[in-house]
């Protein structure tokens, strides 16, 4: 395909950027495991993607070059971070016994917590190929590694979860529970 | 606890596919308020900001 600078038949992702961002805001909670900085660190993405649209090569996954600028972004700050404060936080919460609740629920609050204590680069793997649909060789373009990778991660991290939250064999409910598909029907598209 | 150091012996063993799927419906449940809520404001304002300073420059350009 040639490059012409002014043609139109793609959606202009200065348009198309509207319509990520609400996964873009679930993926931010995700890595920084709370809302308001998950709501500081897409406002930082939306501002160095509209800087770098020029960069962006209409017709190729807008999503995917949205996240890998949010993922890039939450990773330098923790970088910066990590000089500064320990993290000694979100341990107690994600030691406190999780069990689902009566209609075999896990505490969300508990799975935060423990989601916050993996490694980032696994919490990061799940995070998109096990909340947001993402296929494993979408996740590894996001992420910048290799499929093999990214499923590797993904299934440490669900080994981990099962670990931090003691879930033995048999303690999760059925799969099949009503109000959890009842939760996914709603879910909208694309997330 | 040997939680991520994942040398234990046992570690290589997979869990159940059930209990996977469980964990990613679960997760899906932790971050779908984010992903169905009304975006703030402060978002839709940034937008509409980076938008007029886009028209404005194609106005100065003419």
């Amino acid at each position: 395909m040639s490059d012409t600078p002014e043609n139109q038949q793609f959606t202009d992702p200065r348009d198309e950027i509207v319509t990520h961002l609400p996964a873009l805001r679930a993926f931010a909670r995700g890595l920084t495991g709370d809302v308001s900085g998950a709501d500081d660190l897409v406002q930082e993405t939306v501002l160095k993607a509209w800087s770098k649209f020029s960069q962006y090569n209409e017709g190729t996954n807008l999503r995917a070059w949205l996240f890998t600028i949010l993922r890039n972004t939450y990773l330098s700050k923790r970088r910066k971070q990590s000089r500064e404060v320990s993290d000694g936080e979100g341990v107690f919460a994600a030691r406190m016994a999780s069990k689902p609740d009566h209609d075999g629920r896990l505490a969300l609050q508990e799975l935060n917590a423990a989601m916050k204590l993996l490694p980032v680069e696994q919490r990061e793997a799940l995070i998109l190929v096990g909340a947001m649909g993402f296929s494993i060789e979408e996740a590894a373009q996001t992420c910048g590694c290799a499929p093999g990778t990214i499923k590797s991660r993904a299934n440490r991290a669900r080994k981990a979860l099962v670990e931090i939250l003691h879930l033995e064999k048999g303690e999760l409910p059925d799969s099949t529970d009503k109000s959890v598909a009842m939760v996914m029907a709603g879910a909208p598209n694309g997330f | 606890m040997s939680i991520m150091s994942g040398k234990r012996n046992g570690n290589r063993k997979d869990i159940a596919p059930a209990v996977s799927k469980q964990i990613d419906e679960n997760l899906k449940r932790l971050y779908s308020d984010a992903a169905s809520e009304e975006l703030p404001k402060s978002l839709t304002d940034l937008l509409d900001a980076l938008r007029q300073q886009d028209a404005q420059k194609k106005a100065g350009e003419k």
